[in-house]
């Protein structure tokens, strides 16, 4: 039971990442290749306060969320002011996650390479279920309202969104930033839930994993990156699949998914309640 | 003075080790702005390619025991047919059905995890050294050691790229990739199919991929996480211009030397940053690079 | 006085190709002015400089004595200039009413993001929920202006062509432009819905007393559209005047309208 609630709390902090990523991705229609740079930000925050500073963790939490988020505003505010084709943003994205892995290699106050250990164990079922519960409250809000719209319309076509009045900068830097909010809660629940963490965790392949995430959940779904993130955490293990082959799963995935089934598994639907999933919605329709 | 007299072997033999790495640089940028100027969109798979045909190399020399020429032959042909299938499984229905640049770069991504992973899954992730090829490796000149591969590749390098402009300036084919690389519809005006000219390019990319693969393994020896160094490939394509080969050429000698300079008198562990913090740069306030044409998107 | 829309030598180059060379041109209120000439001449390229796509090289872009040259797109939007394009370009994963409702936001901002994000719990009354409906409703009446109210729900995909390009005139018109740029709204229509599709930008022009520029091959509906033509040809201007003006110049018939009088 233990061993399976903690490939639960797992799963749901890669869904609070990957809730993140599918505002900036699936709805704003951006790829980043830097997001395991946010969760590194969040979790360094968030073991640093608790450990060294020792702030009580729910305070930690968000704090770990604002600081990501604003590292973000580090390599968002020149890219996407500059308007750099889609793939320039991705490869400076890129270069950002590489340059921050480093610089925590580098650091005296994250402990170098070696890492932090012996964190507290905060991320409980209860915490890390509540933080998602409201990383999909928050989400679905954005999304569902006239600035997610704006994202939406860019994604769709930035020309034509640009000539409906929509400036692309400030929506884009919104949806970054949101993201980068939730990968860094994301990171700090991870922190306290391993209760160690190092640079090598956060490389350019947990920024892949989680892009996987939402393009299998579907573009344009927010459920269904959770749905994915459940599966991608659930299904390995009960197989008991090697680290490498899972990998070469993934990649083997996203190809297929993109060449095959663009709309993933709940392309620009969500799962709800209240419909029939099935129905083809559009957001507010 | 006696200071500067001390320190100018320093510096040449920091430019001479420079220009030996950048010259390998240049092999990958080259290959990686070919695709980009025909599809218009980076190739992140490229770099696995690369990686690949650093193994390929390895193989034919230490298991089958073949020479140097023999090897490089067969790197080069085993990653142009791995390039050319690069383009048929990921991309060419995503270019049929015109699907938005997040696609290819998604397919791209998917491509290179799982190229690279299989390499561990089946391989390893042990770093396989080729076989000493000279007795004495390295060579005096003016002061500065360089490695008598070190040079060779070099020449080479030299040598590919110019039969590369060579081509691309001189044959049928080659003028219809040109045309092709400012506008597709070209391709078909010049009665060649726009299929098959993309597939050639990949190929021909694929070539500088083995070329350069090989000569980074006889530096650095093949493993599968050399990602970090084939990313230079695109960082030297964006400093000299995305599109353009003589940039791609520019950048990668530039980057190599600036590198190096940067490893030796700041710190080795800066370098990477360093790369990367110019690639930021250049993407940022010149994103068209050196030599590079201003891509505006169509309206 | 300055005229509503002034453009003063207005030049584009990109790299060493002249795409636009040395415009003048003067557009009166309420007036439509029609861009015609061989492909090629430049006339996309004068909407891309008038939006904003692309900054002008050189030269004056005046509206209402106000200067557009060098803002970028979505302020210039603001100002109150709107368009179609010659490949459509809808938001087309969305709906029919959503494509409005994108662009209905520029003119209403029913609420604030912080009101988004923290006051619209499910189930419940929220000022989010109110905006949304009113946007939703006011959407029907601009596609109602153009016809495609039946189509409200459907996926801007799955319009046929002819319904895309309306939805992009009400797309614009939601914008609430005192300019409206139309690049070739009837391409690949057929004579009598090229014809209506006239009627209806008549119709909406007087209606809503907007100053149009229109770019159209379809040169019945040209003649029957237009206050005033603009002849391009190699990015510079070859003439101006009324439709039947034009009709007679010498130079407009040999370079350009012999030819598209015979093709229509």
């Amino acid at each position: 039971m233990t061993y399976l609630k903690g490939i639960a709390i797992l799963a749901m902090i890669n869904a609070i990442s990957a809730v993140g990523l599918a505002v900036f991705t699936g709805f704003t229609g951006m790829m980043s290749l830097g997001h395991a740079a946010f969760m590194a930000v969040g979790a360094y925050t968030c073991a640093i306060a608790t450990k060294t500073f020792g702030l009580p963790f729910l305070l930690a939490l968000p704090l770990a969320g604002l600081v990501a988020g604003l590292s973000s505003l580090l390599i968002g505010i020149p890219t996407l002011r500059a308007n750099l084709r889609s793939d320039y943003f991705t490869i400076a994205t890129l270069g950002f996650g590489e340059a921050m892995r480093v610089l925590l290699e580098n650091l005296t106050i994250t402990n170098g390479a070696r890492g932090m250990a012996g964190l507290k164990n905060h991320s409980t079922f209860g915490v890390t279920l509540a933080v998602l519960v409201l990383v999909i409250f928050f989400a679905k809000n954005f999304v569902f309202s006239r600035y997610g719209r704006m994202a939406i319309a860019i994604r769709e076509d930035p020309v034509a969104a640009e000539l409906s009045g929509i400036g692309l900068f400030p929506v884009r830097l919104r949806s970054m930033f949101f993201s980068a909010v939730c990968a860094g809660i994301g990171g700090a629940l991870m922190a306290h839930h391993i209760r160690f963490i190092q640079p090598s965790m956060f490389t350019g392949v947990q920024s892949t994993l989680l892009t996987a995430t939402v393009v299998a959940g579907g573009m344009g779904s927010l459920t269904g990156p959770v749905l994915a993130a459940f599966l991608f955490a659930f299904v390995p293990e009960l197989l008991r699949v090697a680290d490498m082959w899972r990998l070469v799963a993934y990649g083997a995935l996203l190809v297929a998914i993109i060449v095959l089934r663009p709309q993933g598994l709940m392309g620009y639907r969500e799962l709800s309640l209240r419909r029939p999933s099935g129905r083809r919605r559009a957001p507010n329709g | 003075m006696e200071g500067l007299v001390l320190k100018l072997p320093l510096a040449f033999q920091t430019l001479v080790t420079g220009l030996a790495i950048g010259g390998i640089y240049a092999l990958m940028a080259v290959g990686y702005s070919l695709i980009f100027s025909i599809l218009n969109f980076s190739n992140f798979a490229y770099g696995m390619v690369i990686m690949l045909a650093s193994f390929l190399g390895y193989f034919a020399m230490s298991g089958l025991g073949l020479g140097l020429g023999p090897a490089l032959l067969c790197a080069m042909l085993g990653a142009a047919l791995l390039s050319f299938l690069n383009e048929r499984v990921a991309y060419s229905s995503l270019r049929r059905r015109r699907a938005p640049p997040l696609y290819f770069m998604i397919s791209a991504m998917g491509t290179s995890i799982f190229l690279e992973n299989m390499v561990y899954a089946t391989i390893g992730s042990r770093y396989n050294a080729y076989p000493e090829l000279f007795a004495v490796p390295t060579l005096n000149i003016f002061g500065a050691s360089i490695g008598k591969m070190d040079l060779f590749a070099m020449v080479f390098s030299v040598l590919a790229i110019s039969a590369l402009t060579f081509f691309i300036h001189h044959t049928r084919l080659g003028i219809a990739i040109r045309g092709a690389s400012y506008d597709a519809s070209m391709a078909e005006l010049n009665g060649v199919s726009l299929d098959w000219l993309i597939g050639t390019v990949f190929a021909l990319a694929g070539l500088f991929a083995g070329l350069s693969g090989v000569f980074l393994g006889i530096k650095y020896m093949a493993y599968p996480n050399m990602g970090w160094i084939t990313n230079k490939a695109y960082i030297a394509a964006v400093i000299g211009g995305l599109g353009s080969l003589p940039g791609a050429v520019a950048g990668g000698f530039l980057l190599g030397v600036l590198e190096t300079f940067v490893s030796v008198y700041l710190s080795s562990t800066l370098r990477d940053v360093f790369s990367f913090s110019l690639l930021i740069l250049f993407l940022v306030l010149m994103p068209s690079g050196l030599f590079g044409k201003t891509l505006e998107e169509k309206v | 006085m300055a005229d509503f829309l002034d453009i003063r030598g207005l030049t584009k180059h990109f790299g060493g190709i002249l795409a636009v060379e040395d415009l003048s041109l003067s557009v009166a209120q309420g007036t439509v002015l029609g861009i015609i000439g061989p492909n090629g001449a430049g006339k996309t390229t004068v909407f891309n400089l008038i939006t904003g796509v692309y900054p002008p090289s050189e030269g004056e872009l005046l509206l209402e004595g106000q200067s557009l040259a060098g803002l970028p797109p979505h302020t210039i939007v603001q100002r109150g200039v709107a368009r179609t394009f010659q490949n459509i370009r809808l938001f087309r994963n969305l709906t029919v009413r959503q494509n409005i409702v994108t662009a209905l936001d520029l003119r209403q901002k029913p609420y604030s993001l912080a009101q988004a994000l923290l006051c619209n719990p499910p189930f419940v009354e929220s000022p989010v929920k109110a905006g949304e409906r009113a946007l939703r409703e006011r959407a029907m009446t601009y596609l109602e202006l153009v016809g495609i109210e039946a189509q409200a729900d459907r996926r801007a995909d799955n319009l046929p062509y002819g319904l895309q390009r309306k939805l992009e005139l009400a797309r614009a018109l939601a914008l609430e432009p005192k300019l409206l740029l139309l690049d070739e709204p009837a391409a690949g229509m057929n004579p009598d819905e090229s014809m209506e599709l006239c009627a209806l930008i008549r119709s909406i022009q007087r209606q809503l007393s907007l100053t149009v520029l229109v770019i159209e091959h379809h040169m019945d509906l040209v003649m029957e559209l237009c206050d005033r033509l603009c002849v391009l040809s190699f990015g510079k201007k070859l003439a101006e005047g009324t439709p039947a003006e034009i009709q007679s110049d010498p130079a407009v018939l040999k370079a350009y309208l012999g030819e598209g009088w015979v093709r229509a």
